[in-house]
């Protein structure tokens, strides 16, 4: 940001940029908090004598294709919406609201799994470490669908509407691409969290 | 960026806009659920002044039973209740109670929501010339969240179990074998930390995008500059603590043993596994100690300010000034672990630690030198803000060296958990951050409420609470180095300490006089709010910086017309024969700035 366009731009303009800009340093304190989880991680596994290292059920895997499916499907709601084609920018949300949910619950499922294996989250602290964290995430993932669900509430009032291009303020463009990347970072970040407990159960 | 520039024509009438806004308020949007950051930042103030009551109270209570250990308080019956004993001693699990409470209440409610919440919300979009935050609808998130935070926390004190008793660190397995008071604490504090991270989203996002015209970085007051690093800090630490406080919620709700290893209590033998609790400290202290530059930081600005406002002098320099503070932000994460230099760590871990720690005496040293040479021979006006601000200095100066007594930690296991830390600590972020957060509210009152608040209240009261707090911490420092244990209910049964029963006699009177000088000053701020004398100028200190150019009682929105222009720095102080310029005057022809060097004087 240069001064020259800093100095050109009114209130409001100033707000539209800084809400932006307040997104990316949430994602940062998020990031913060799940750092914080996972070098607690790192440092109880250093020193513990009893820990155990289970292998991670193959559902996480799937899940994990899920979620990077369901940025893709998000990727193309973007460019459905910056087209100006609301229908299929709706089809596409909801596609990604789906695949946002079925990750959930293969998450869920996989948490099952993990306990019908006989990782307890009371007996075995490598087990609880993998609920905490993997639970920390889904429910950023929870919050990620809410904002879907709005999101979706608000577009399929609209979509009956004609007026596409009165519709389509600086505004409400911001707020897809911030639900974007949101959505993209929460993807990133369960493949983050996947790769960092793979890596510490082998 | 090309679709944020599409609205610039339906939004040039913002001036208008914002006056057209006064006519529909009522008393609900007004006071409540505002969102101009003027007024949140008065709905931070009062907040914090409840909690600072409530938390000075409790610590009078505590030192009453230190001072005067099993008198009968039955007096305090309709307060205490139940939790004086039958005949009327102060219970044991109440004064732990109170000594928690204690240091929650004024670390995180009163000197990190009440000082860094007040001055944020007020001075950032005053003094770089914005209408408001980048967000107000976060900024009002921010504060009732905080009013959340502090409804549960009142709440806690209420319940049978009666509030945590773990201390402010909340320690387990202390923290694990309490009951519901601390599941009050850990909810609280969750809204606490959700308060502060939306609300330090907000500051940082307003410094970087919202700055007036001309408003470069380096030419943003160093309140600015306190008050940014300070929400850096806060973002940084913050969610790490909620990672700590999840995994101990899970270990006290769910069964878990992060931190919790086999433990006998009572005699009975609880199986909890091999988890860690030193693993907490970490977590906990990684937010703990920028915690402390959370709490300093602003008062650092503001004394900067007021220093240079009242001596009539730039501050002595201000880039210096500016990067010490980001030295200090990077050094404070660097140097957690010198809280818990006994928790066994290894020695050479530890003295790399401790390299950090003493670091960060260089820039303390530069930024006390700096305020130091900034009232020098200044044309200094001794009114209540200068005094706070000056009183700070030395309350810094003081207890920053004890601070590097204990960053040593050969010297800190001897001191650990001694009267000498709790000096220390207090002398150096309690009653330094608190002599900041009163200068700060006497230079900024005229601002807040167009009132002056009284001066000779204000003087005695800084007299008491100065010459109270060395009474009371001073002495301290010697018991700590004799070995007294802190957060202990009685020392009746250890002889050796009987030796310090007058001295803490001493520190409880005097606590309770500066306390009884604190209610003062409270009274003195709320009459001034309804009576004190009308400010008549726009400008009474002659300050340079932006907020002075509002009207005095400045409506949502800030200026009536144009947002003003910046083009200089803020400490044009006894310049060209000017007492002060004010950042909205134009550089005259030829005029230099202040870093530039004047040319050779030609020899004639």
């Amino acid at each position: 940001m240069s001064e020259l366009s800093l100095n050109m731009q009114s209130h409001e303009e100033k707000q539209l940029f800084a809400r932006r800009f307040a997104l990316w340093i949430a994602l940062g304190a998020i990031l913060m908090m799940f750092a914080g989880l996972t070098s607690a991680y790192i440092v109880k596994k250093a020193d513990s004598t009893t820990w155990t290292n289970f292998s991670i059920p193959d559902i996480f895997y799937i899940s994990t294709l899920v979620i990077i499916l369901s940025s893709v499907t998000m990727f193309g709601a973007q460019r459905a919406f910056r087209k100006g084609a609301m229908a299929s920018y709706r089809n596409l949300l909801l596609a990604t609201f789906a695949l946002g949910s079925l990750f959930l619950a293969l998450q869920i499922e996989g948490w099952m799994q993990l306990k019908a294996q006989g990782i307890d989250m009371v007996e075995e602290i490598s087990g609880a470490f993998f609920y905490v964290i993997s639970g920390a995430h889904a429910a950023h993932i929870l919050g990620g669908l809410l904002i879907l669900l709005i999101m979706i509430l608000k577009i399929s009032r609209r979509i009956k509407k004609e007026n596409t291009e009165a519709y389509l303020t600086p505004g409400r463009k911001l707020n897809v691409t911030l639900m974007a990347t949101y959505w993209h970072f929460i993807g990133f970040l369960w493949i983050y969290i996947f790769l960092f407990l793979l890596y510490n159960h082998n | 960026m090309s679709d944020v520039n599409t609205t610039m024509e339906h939004t040039h009438a913002e001036a208008g806009h914002h006056a057209h806004e006064a006519h529909h308020e009522n008393f609900f949007t007004k006071y409540l659920f505002t969102m101009d950051h003027k007024m949140i930042a008065k709905q931070f103030l009062i907040t914090g002044i409840f909690w600072a009551i409530i938390g000075a109270f409790f610590s009078v209570v505590f030192r009453l039973q230190l001072g005067f250990p099993n008198a009968d308080l039955s007096w305090l019956a309709p307060v205490m209740g139940r939790w004086l004993t039958p005949d009327g001693t102060l219970d044991p699990n109440f004064y732990n109670a109170l000594i928690t409470m204690h240091g929650t209440l004024l670390v995180f409610f009163v000197l990190t929501a009440g000082l860094s919440g007040t001055f944020a919300n007020f001075l950032i979009p005053l003094q770089i010339g914005a209408r408001d935050m980048a967000s107000p609808l976060m900024n009002m998130l921010s504060y009732w969240f905080f009013f959340l935070a502090s409804v549960i926390m009142f709440a806690s004190l209420f319940i049978p179990d009666g509030p945590a008793q773990g201390g402010w660190t909340a320690y387990p397995p202390l923290s694990y074998l309490q009951g519901q008071g601390m599941t009050l604490w850990l909810l609280s504090l969750t809204f606490f930390v959700a308060s502060t991270v939306l609300g330090g989203l907000n500051y940082i996002t307003t410094i970087l995008n919202m700055r007036t015209k001309g408003m470069s970085m380096f030419k943003m007051p160093l309140t600015i500059w306190a008050l940014f690093f300070t929400a850096v800090i806060g973002l940084l630490s913050f969610p790490v603590l909620v990672a700590g406080f999840i995994l101990l919620i899970f270990d006290r709700s769910l069964g878990t043993s992060f931190y919790l290893s086999d433990l006998v209590v009572n005699g009975q033998f609880l199986d909890k596994g091999t988890g860690s609790p030193i693993l907490y400290e970490h977590l906990f202290w990684f937010l703990g100690h920028p915690e402390v530059y959370i709490v300093i930081l602003p008062a650092m600005g503001i004394v900067s300010e007021v220093l240079s406002v009242n001596s009539k002098k730039p501050v002595f320099g201000y880039r210096a000034m500016v990067f010490s503070i980001l030295a200090i932000t990077i050094l404070s994460f660097l140097v957690w672990a010198h809280h818990m230099f006994v928790s066994g760590m290894n020695p050479f871990v530890g003295s790399i630690f401790v390299l950090f720690t003493l670091l960060i005496a260089v820039p303390s040293a530069i930024k006390v030198f700096n305020w130091i040479a900034t009232i020098w021979r200044g044309n200094i006006r001794l009114n209540p803000q200068t005094m706070y601000a000056i009183g700070f200095v030395s309350m810094f100066i003081s207890g920053g060296l004890t601070g590097i007594f204990l960053g040593n930690s050969t010297i800190d296991i001897q001191l650990h958990d001694t009267y000498f830390i709790v000096a220390h600590f207090h002398i150096v972020m309690g009653v330094a951050a608190f002599l900041g957060m009163f200068a700060g509210v006497h230079h900024w009152f005229p601002k807040m409420f167009g009132r002056y608040m009284n001066r000779s209240m204000a003087y005695m009261h800084f007299w008491v609470t100065l010459i109270g707090a060395y009474l009371i911490f001073w002495p301290m420092h010697y018991m700590g180095m004799a070995g007294v244990p802190r957060r202990y209910y009685s020392f009746d049964a250890f002889d050796a300490f009987s030796q310090f029963a007058g001295m803490n006699t001493f520190i409880s009177v005097v606590a309770m006089i500066v306390f009884a000088f604190q209610i003062l000053w409270v009274a003195n701020f709320f009459y001034s709010i309804f009576r004190g004398r009308k400010v008549k100028e726009s400008n009474p200190w002659g300050a340079t910086t932006l907020e002075w150019t509002t009207p005095i009682n400045p409506g949502h929105g800030n200026w009536p017309g144009d947002i003003p222009e910046v083009y200089r720095w803020p400490y044009d102080y006894n310049k060209n024969g000017h007492e002060f310029i004010p950042q909205t005057v134009p550089m005259e022809e030829g005029e230099l700035e202040h870093e530039e060097t004047p040319a050779p004087e030609k020899v004639s």
